[in-house]
Parts: structure tokens; C-alpha cells; sequence
């Protein structure tokens, strides 16, 4: 009987069922594809972090993950776990993309798949959708700002690996295919001790999807897109794949203001938008195994360059944006490596006979090694750009950097420090530290300093007149950029706020000149302000608001004299709510902007800004399963005011746009 | 006339224009006192005139469609144009009532220089435009009450950058480059006769010399036309005289090695007023003056050259002149560009500083009243 009753229980402890979920200990996001071990037996995280493995009490269960400190727990009698990893890719910033030290800043996840059924069919729209970004098009891509930033300030990974073009040195989202993203991080302020030159306004930090997905969309002016990826789960490892494809005529209607103004009569001045189509392609893969991730993409975006609308010169215009990049990163035992490779080419053609191309080509490595709270990194690469407008150059670059990290309590520190050595731009230096207390309320501060080596038309550029203009401009210096905020979390409610402050030195500006524009290294400038985001969770509703509010100002020590940085508002802010019930859903999306100058003059005249507009999106999506499919079926409208503006001075705008999607993915 | 290029490469965010000054009011009208005309071609556009007597400076804003480089006045009207990247406009500014009327000009055409021409019988005022990228002359009428008639005369040369009217022909200055593309030299200047306006009777050709690399300005004084090449790194800047009865080149003034023009204005005593630097950083443009009888350099000249010598309050050489003009009485008027503002910065004939005005945003061209 006891020899029964003990093979029972050897039995019963033998098949006990262990359930978890992994996640990330900054974001609180689940960790897919994650590693969980017992006894030589081996199971993945799902997307949603969940995992379900048998063990017995006393068992060491481990966990991994590239881009987090692997984690060991002693099984106890508990069947529930739930394991935070540590994530030190964020450190890095180039395996897995999040913030570093992420914790002690104002930040925010924006998770793509949650909304791409919300009527965001491009990355265009998803731009307009983040919180503390504002985003801007006129004829070609989207140019970005954070906190008071000029575009080429705002640095964006996918994946860790920057897609700054290194001529100009901004990066154009509007190409990238959003059924390969996941989570998108929004990091303002400077990060330069993480991620080097470039790093001074903000940071964009997207990731790879997960999961499979189908979506098919077609908008007002002959807008239509396909995008499908898929993922296979094999052997521990997960790979996925896809593509989009999309189209826009975009031929809206529109009142050329700036004829009538030069007398012609208003029943003359109804046009139609012309040449400004844009077609998309792109192929895109990721791959992860417990040691080891991989991403790829390719893309190619056609567009017509159709200029303001009173300029017709530009009525012939077509640019071709061609972009891949391959990025591999491994834990190689205590060795953290990562390696990528990116090029991007751009076709100008002006319908005439004017043809420009311009290349870029871009390496980087790095390696990372943890030793007890301090991890070290270091690395290097080499950008190449050349072109018909540009003399061929090549630059290298390396660096090396430090982290250190402290946890007491509820305290928690860092501090880092990175050292760039960058061509044509010298050696610099780039602290930071921050702290938080962690609590009902969390309080963080940090501070930090960076830069911005010149771009290489900044270096580089030579005028169709045939005239260079010699490298002498210097990098840009942020010597401060500091931030201090609290957080909030109350069950389902979530509150943050931060006051912010940056001065930058040696400031690279475009000025006119007799025959052409041209960079120089001017003054100081100087971004302050506030931001704020409050979310909440009711069901069936969901509230997200932000706001924010800066004051930017460049001193020109020549003129004595200061202006705020062109299309910065001084107030921005946007508003989600959602409404869920049973296979119904409704959001509605508020975004407002403030005026902002189109030229950059002290105390600008209402003329020479751009009205505040607030716009509202509607969307309403019925769900329903198909078998094992969920087909997600949404119908909306962005600007459903019709509201006419602007973005960019003298480039109309389409109004009021009908969305009509169907999304199928696997049910979970 | 500036060429402005027409392509400039890509996304250049950060784009840094104008400001105001405190001592800028809106026009009033008339304004009839000694005084500066000045042209504000980026920021706060448009025409801003500084009063000798040190009154507020009056402006008659041209909005932000506008990027003109050069202007010509008449009395109390001063025209100039916008090129194709901000929309290929005639302005015409009245000074008398601060009013100004734009007209819209062909689509792409790329305007340059503008000139007056014989009003009307009728009261029609008649213009004509250089457009660069289509190799034609617009002829526009504008009569009161009416839409601005605008009519093109073809084959005024591969890139015509600037026009004038003399001995009852329009002139057409061609600088020869491949506007509508990548402004690569197609070979020296050259000077067109229109023989009418809206005729097809042939062109006289006149070739302003090997020296004469992609002219940009002209002004006809009696017979004689004066033509400013900017020059490029192995041509020096110049200006050629040419006598326009005889249709023939009369001499041409080289500049120094290196030095290339940015700007030429005839002065209200005569003269001709250029400015030209010999390198771009620092960009240091200096005033040049010449006379157009000799075609000789006038001075006093500073000590390490042929350009005028133009001393500060402090005795320091004057470092920049930006654009420059004179009056009757030899007073030098020179903008000085900073990064968003002008500075009008007026010296005696023999180059002593006299006083220093505000002149608005970047200005590229001056006239004296």
C-alpha cells in the first residue's frame, strides 16, 4: 500500500503541469520565442510569452533568449510562473530593439499589430499615430521630429540597425512594409552613450513581427494594398516571412490657393493632384533561435514627386527608393556579436533629362561581454555614399562603451558611457546616468550628452553649378539633455509625465547662399517642455491621451537673434479611444497640431505659420472565426471633417479618406 | 541675375529663413524720400525700403511663394520674378500704394531678369520676363480691372537669365546652360536681339567672348549694354560692354583670378556696382566698382586689391557686401547678409562707414531712390 501510495505520488509529482509566461521586465510585454528548459526537455514561448512544460518540484528551470540575461528558477510546489527577463539587448540596442534603460525615461510601446486593423494601412499613417512624434509629408517621405527635433535628429532602428540614410542623414519611414513590424518603442530625447552619433532628438526602435497575418486594404483616391506574412515554428526555432505590396494614385482634388492669388478666378483654380502616385514592394523576414536572430529586408518605393501646388516643375518628377538590410546578432557564449550590412539607393529622375542617383552602404559589427553589473560593448563599421550630385566617400567609424547598472531596493541606476571615433567628425565622448525610485509612483530622472556627426551632404554636397562646399562642418554637441518624470500605474490606469530640457552647440543648419544652400555650424539651440500620456483600461473601453508641449529655439549669433525650429508645433497632443463588444469594435482617433512656423523667424506672424488642426479618425471592425482563422473585417475614415491643410506649406491635402481592410490571421 | 538651381538635392530639413525688424512697419504710401530699396528674396519676402532720414523701414510683403534675386525698379513699380520652385511669377510691387499683383507666368518656364517696356496707348503696362527653362521672352500686358495677358517670344537663347529693352529691341541675355537640367556650361554668353516683340523676323546673335561664362545681369546705358558673367573656378568674373548699334563686344573687364559675381547694380551716379568673392568659405564678397565709360576699376581701393575700400567704424576693413549699389553722390550702399537678417550698411565715397540700417531678412539685390 505505501509502495503504491509513494509510486503515486512519484507519479503524480512527475507529471505535474508547469505553466508560465515570460516577459519583458522593462515593458511588461510577453517575450515570444523565448527558451524554457526542465530536465533537458525544451518548449518556446508562444506570442503570447506563454509557455506549458512538465517538471517536478525542485527542477531548475531555465530560460533564454537573445537580447535577455538568461534567468534560473527552482521549481517550487507553485505550477504558475512568471519570469521577467532582463533584457540586455537594450543595452546593446542591436538584437532586440527596446529602450536602454528604457525604465528610468519617458517612453512609449506602441504595439503595431494591435492597430493594423484600425485603418493604418502604411507606415505613413502609423507615423501620425505615435505618441510624442510628430510626423510630416509633402513630396517624397515622412520626416520626423521628437521633442522639438529637426528630422535628421530622430534616429530609427529596425531591429537595433539605424535606417538613417547616411547622405542625409534622416530616416524616411514611409517605406517600410508595417506588416514586418511588431512593437514600435518611442524613446525621445538624446541617447547618444547607447547609440552613438545621431541619437540627439529621439529615438524609433522597431521590431520584427511575430505571427501570421493577411490583410488586404483599399482606401479612397485609388488606394489598395496586400501585405501577408507567416510564421513557421520548427525545432525551436521561429522564422517568418512576408511581403506587401501597395498602391496610391492619390489624384485628389484641391483649390490652388496661390493662383487665385495672382488674380485667377476661383472657378480656375479647382485642380486635381497630379503625379502623385507611390507604389511600395517589399519582401521582409525574420528569424529567431534561442542563440541567435536574423532579419532581412528589401524594399522599393516608386513615387511622383509632384511638388506645391502652385510649382509645376516638378509635374514629371519621379524618385526611386531602393532599401535592404541583413542583420545577424548570437550569443557566443559569454560574447554578445552582432553584425549588419544596409545599402539604400536613390533614383531621381526630373521627367526631362536631369537623372540623380545617390548610394549608401553601410557595415557595422559590435560585440558585447557582461561582467557582473557592467557590460561592455564595443565595435565599428564604415558608411560609403556616392552619387552624380555627390563626391564618393567613404567613412569609418568605431566606438566602445560601457553600462553599468545598480538596483537597491527600489532604487535602480545607470550609469553609461560611449566613445565614438567618427571621420571627418573627430572623437567624442558621450556620458549619461539616470536614476528612478520605483513605487506607487515611480520618479526617474537622466541626463546625458551626445552629438551629430555631419551627414555627408553636409560634407560633401556639390551644387549642380559644379561648386563643393568644403568640409569644414563640425559635428553638432548636445552637452545637455536631461529629463525628469513619474509614472503611475493603478490597476488598469497607467499615468506618465516628464519635463525635458536640451542645448545643443554647433547646431548643423541649411542656410541659403548666393548660388545654393548651404550647412553651416551656428550658435546654440535650446528645446524645453513638457509631456504626458494617460492610459486606460475599462472594459469595454480603452482611453489612451498624450500631449506635449516644447519650446524650441536656435540662437543665431550672427543676427543675434532666436527662431524656433520650422514645422515644430509648440503644442501637439492625440487622443485614442476604443470601444470593444463582442465582435464589434470602434476607435476613434484625435489628433491635434498646433501652429507651427513654415519659416524659421523670431516671433513668427500668423502668416508665416501654419494653422493648428485637429483631425478625428473612425474606425469600426467586425470580427468573426472562419475555422481556425480570424477574419477581421473594417471600415473607416481618417480626417472625417474633410479638414483641408497642410503639412508642409503649399502641399494640399486629400481631406476626408474612406479605409475599407480585411485582415485574416490563425486564431490563437 | 542669380541663377537659382533648380534642383536642390533632397530632403534638406532644417531650413532657417527670416525675421523681422522691430523698425519694419507695413507700407505706407507714398514714400517719396531719399532712401534704399531693398529686395528680401528669402524669409520675409519682398521689398523693404530703408529712409536715409533713419524713419521706419517700410515693406510690401511678397508671401512665401517667392524667391527672386534680382529686381528692376521704374519710378515707383519694381518688378521681379519667382522661379519654377516656387511657382514661375511676375511680381510687380507699387511702391506709390504699397499694392502689389502677381501674374502668373507658363508653367516650369523658370523666370529670371524682368524689365518695363512701352506702356500702352490704352494704359496698359507691358513687362517682359526672361524664362530660363523654356529659352523664351513673356511679354505681359497688364491693364486695370483685367486678367494679366501674357504672351512667350521663342528662341531667346538656350537659358535666357536676363532681358532689356534698347534702341526699340528687346535683348535677351543668354547664359547658355542647361537650365532646365544641371546648369552645365553649353558655352560662353551670349547676347540675343529680339527685333520685335511678338514677330519671328530672326535673332542677331552676339557671342560675348570666351571669358563671358554664364552671364547673369545687363543693364543698357544709351547704346551701350554691360553684361555680368558670373564665372566659374577657371573663369574669372567679368564684365563685357557692348555697343548694341553696332552689335558687337567693345571690351571686357576680367576680374581677378578666383573672384566670381554674385551681383551687379548701376549706381544712381553712373556707375556700375558689382559685387564678387573669390571663395566660398569664407564667403566674403567684395564691392567692385567700375566705370562704364573706361570699364576701369574705381577706387580707393583696398590695399591687397582692385575692390573698393570700405572701412568699418573701427577702421577694419569691411568684411562683406552681400549686394551694393551707390548714389549720385558716390555713397556706397552694401547689404550685408548675416543667416536670417540684412544689414544695409551705407559708406562715404572715399569708403568711410557712415551709418548702418536694418534691412529685413537675406536681401540680394539694392537700388537707391
Amino acid at each position: 500500500m505505501i509502495g503504491t501510495l509513494a509510486l503515486v505520488a512519484l507519479q503524480l509529482q512527475a507529471s505535474l503541469g508547469v505553466r508560465g509566461t515570460v516577459r519583458d521586465a522593462v515593458t511588461g510585454h510577453p517575450v515570444r520565442a523565448a527558451e524554457v528548459e526542465i530536465a533537458r526537455t525544451t518548449v518556446n514561448t508562444g506570442d503570447n510569452g506563454r509557455f506549458a512544460l512538465a517538471g517536478r518540484a525542485g527542477d531548475t528551470v531555465r530560460i533564454r533568449r537573445i537580447g535577455y540575461r538568461s534567468a534560473a528558477i527552482v521549481l517550487g510546489r507553485d505550477d504558475s510562473l512568471m519570469v521577467d527577463l532582463q533584457p540586455v539587448a537594450l543595452q546593446v540596442a542591436q538584437v532586440d530593439v527596446r529602450a536602454p534603460a528604457s525604465a528610468s525615461r519617458h517612453s512609449a510601446v506602441i504595439d503595431v499589430r494591435a492597430i493594423e486593423t484600425e485603418g493604418v494601412a502604411t507606415a505613413r499613417d502609423l507615423a501620425t499615430r505615435l505618441p510624442f512624434v510628430s510626423a510630416r509629408s509633402s513630396r517624397s517621405g515622412v520626416a520626423l521630429s521628437m521633442r522639438g527635433s529637426r528630422p535628421e535628429q530622430v534616429l530609427v532602428l529596425l531591429d537595433g540597425l539605424p535606417l538613417n540614410d547616411p547622405a542625409t542623414g534622416s530616416a524616411d519611414v514611409s517605406e517600410l512594409p508595417i506588416a514586418a513590424l511588431g512593437e514600435i518603442s518611442v524613446l525621445p530625447g538624446a541617447d547618444a552613450a547607447t547609440m552613438g552619433s545621431g541619437a540627439s532628438g529621439g529615438v524609433l526602435a522597431l521590431s520584427s513581427g511575430s505571427g501570421s497575418t493577411l490583410t488586404v486594404s483599399a482606401s479612397s483616391y485609388s488606394r489598395a494594398g496586400l501585405s501577408a506574412a507567416h510564421t513557421l515554428k520548427a525545432v525551436g526555432a521561429e522564422v517568418r516571412v512576408g511581403g506587401e505590396w501597395g498602391y496610391a494614385r492619390n489624384d485628389f482634388p484641391f483649390q490652388n490657393t496661390e493662383r487665385t492669388a495672382a488674380g485667377i478666378p476661383r472657378s480656375e483654380a479647382n485642380e486635381v493632384r497630379v503625379n502623385n502616385d507611390e507604389r511600395r514592394f517589399a519582401l521582409f523576414g525574420s528569424a529567431i533561435i534561442p542563440s541567435a536572430q536574423m532579419t532581412f529586408l528589401a524594399s522599393r518605393t516608386e513615387r511622383g514627386l509632384v511638388g506645391p501646388m502652385n510649382v509645376r516643375v516638378y509635374d514629371n518628377a519621379r524618385g526611386t527608393t531602393d532599401r535592404a538590410l541583413v542583420r545577424v546578432a548570437a550569443d557566443l557564449g559569454s560574447w554578445k556579436v552582432a553584425g549588419g550590412t544596409r545599402l539604400l539607393r536613390y533614383h531621381y529622375r526630373d521627367g526631362l533629362a536631369f537623372v540623380s542617383r545617390t548610394s549608401s552602404m553601410s557595415l557595422d559589427a559590435d560585440a558585447e561581454r557582461t561582467v557582473g553589473s557592467v557590460s561592455f560593448r564595443l565595435g565599428g563599421g564604415a558608411d560609403r555614399v556616392y552619387g552624380s550630385n555627390l563626391e564618393d566617400a567613404t567613412r569609418p567609424r568605431i566606438f566602445t562603451a560601457a553600462h553599468y547598472g545598480w538596483m537597491r531596493g527600489r532604487w535602480r541606476a545607470t550609469a553609461a558611457t560611449r566613445f565614438d571615433g567618427v571621420a571627418d567628425a573627430g572623437a567624442r565622448l558621450s556620458p549619461a546616468v539616470s536614476v528612478e525610485r520605483q513605487g506607487t509612483v515611480t520618479f526617474f530622472a537622466r541626463a546625458g550628452q551626445g552629438f551629430r556627426a555631419p551627414a555627408f551632404y553636409d560634407l560633401h554636397i556639390v551644387s549642380p553649378q559644379r561648386i563643393v562646399h568644403p568640409p569644414r562642418v563640425g559635428p553638432e554637441r548636445v552637452i545637455l539633455d536631461a529629463e525628469a518624470g513619474a509614472r503611475v500605474h493603478r490597476k488598469a490606469a497607467t499615468f506618465s509625465a516628464a519635463l525635458f530640457d536640451r542645448e545643443t552647440r554647433d547646431a548643423i543648419v541649411w542656410f541659403p547662399g548666393t548660388f545654393s544652400w548651404g550647412p553651416r555650424n551656428v550658435g546654440r539651440e535650446r528645446v524645453y517642455g513638457a509631456e504626458a500620456r494617460f492610459a486606460v483600461t475599462l472594459d469595454p473601453f480603452d482611453l489612451d491621451v498624450w500631449a506635449s508641449s516644447r519650446s524650441t529655439a536656435l540662437r543665431l549669433d550672427i543676427d543675434a537673434v532666436s527662431i524656433p525650429t520650422p514645422y515644430v508645433p509648440r503644442v501637439d497632443g492625440g487622443a485614442t479611444g476604443r470601444f470593444r463588444s463582442g465582435p464589434i469594435s470602434v476607435v476613434a482617433s484625435l489628433s491635434a497640431l498646433g501652429r507651427r512656423p513654415v519659416a524659421a523667424v523670431p516671433d513668427p506672424s500668423l502668416a508665416q505659420q501654419l494653422p493648428a488642426v485637429m483631425l478625428l479618425e473612425m474606425h469600426a471592425s467586425w470580427s468573426a472565426a472562419v475555422r481556425a482563422t480570424q477574419a477581421v473585417i473594417g471600415l473607416g475614415a481618417r480626417n472625417l471633417s474633410g479638414t483641408r491643410w497642410q503639412q508642409v506649406a503649399g502641399y494640399p491635402s486629400e481631406g476626408r479618406v474612406w479605409t475599407a481592410s480585411l485582415t485574416l490571421r490563425p486564431l490563437q | 541675375m542669380k541663377i537659382v538651381p533648380r534642383f536642390l538635392p533632397l530632403p534638406f530639413a532644417a531650413i532657417v529663413v527670416l525675421a523681422c525688424s522691430d523698425s519694419t512697419l507695413p507700407f505706407e504710401p507714398p514714400v517719396l524720400q531719399p532712401g534704399a530699396l531693398i529686395l528680401n528674396g528669402v524669409g520675409e519676402t519682398g521689398v523693404t525700403f530703408v529712409p536715409s532720414s533713419g524713419a521706419p523701414n517700410s515693406h510690401i510683403d511678397f508671401g512665401a511663394s517667392f524667391d527672386g534675386a534680382t529686381f528692376t525698379v521704374l519710378d515707383n513699380i519694381v518688378l521681379s520674378t519667382s522661379s519654377s520652385l516656387k511657382g514661375d511669377q511676375l511680381y510687380v510691387a507699387d511702391l506709390s500704394n504699397g499694392s502689389l499683383q502677381r501674374v502668373q507666368l507658363p508653367a516650369a518656364s523658370n523666370p529670371a531678369g524682368a524689365t518695363f517696356l512701352l506702356s500702352g496707348a490704352d494704359g496698359a503696362r507691358n513687362f517682359a520676363v526672361a524664362l530660363r527653362n523654356s529659352g523664351s521672352i513673356a511679354r505681359v500686358e497688364m491693364r486695370a480691372g483685367l486678367p494679366a495677358g501674357v504672351t512667350t517670344v521663342a528662341n531667346a537663347g538656350l537659358c535666357p537669365s536676363d532681358v532689356f529693352f534698347a534702341i526699340s529691341a528687346l535683348w535677351s541675355v543668354d547664359a547658355n546652360v542647361m537650365c532646365s537640367t544641371d546648369y552645365a556650361v553649353a558655352g560662353p554668353g551670349r547676347l540675343i536681339r529680339v527685333p520685335q516683340l511678338v514677330s519671328d523676323l530672326g535673332r542677331d546673335t552676339i557671342p560675348l567672348g570666351p571669358a563671358i561664362i554664364s552671364p547673369l545681369r545687363a543693364f543698357a546705358i544709351g547704346n551701350f549694354a554691360y553684361v555680368l558673367s558670373s564665372g566659374a573656378f577657371v573663369v574669372p568674373a567679368a564684365v563685357v560692354k557692348l555697343d548694341l548699334m553696332a552689335r558687337s563686344v567693345v571690351a571686357t573687364r576680367i576680374f581677378p583670378q578666383g573672384a566670381f559675381g554674385a551681383t551687379m547694380a548701376l549706381g544712381a551716379n553712373g556707375m556700375l556696382y558689382v559685387t564678387a568673392a573669390t571663395g566660398f568659405n569664407p564667403y566674403l564678397p567684395k564691392v567692385y566698382a567700375i566705370d562704364p565709360l573706361t570699364l576701369t576699376f574705381q577706387g580707393p581701393f583696398a590695399p591687397s586689391g582692385s575692390h573698393r575700400l570700405l572701412t568699418t567704424a573701427s577702421g577694419a576693413e569691411q568684411p562683406k557686401c552681400d549686394a551694393a549699389t551707390g548714389d549720385a553722390g558716390g555713397r556706397i550702399y552694401c547689404i550685408d547678409n548675416g543667416e536670417v537678417l540684412a544689414v544695409l550698411n551705407v559708406f562715404a565715397a572715399n569708403g568711410a562707414f557712415v551709418r548702418s540700417h536694418p534691412a529685413g531678412t537675406l536681401a540680394f539685390d539694392v537700388t537707391v531712390r
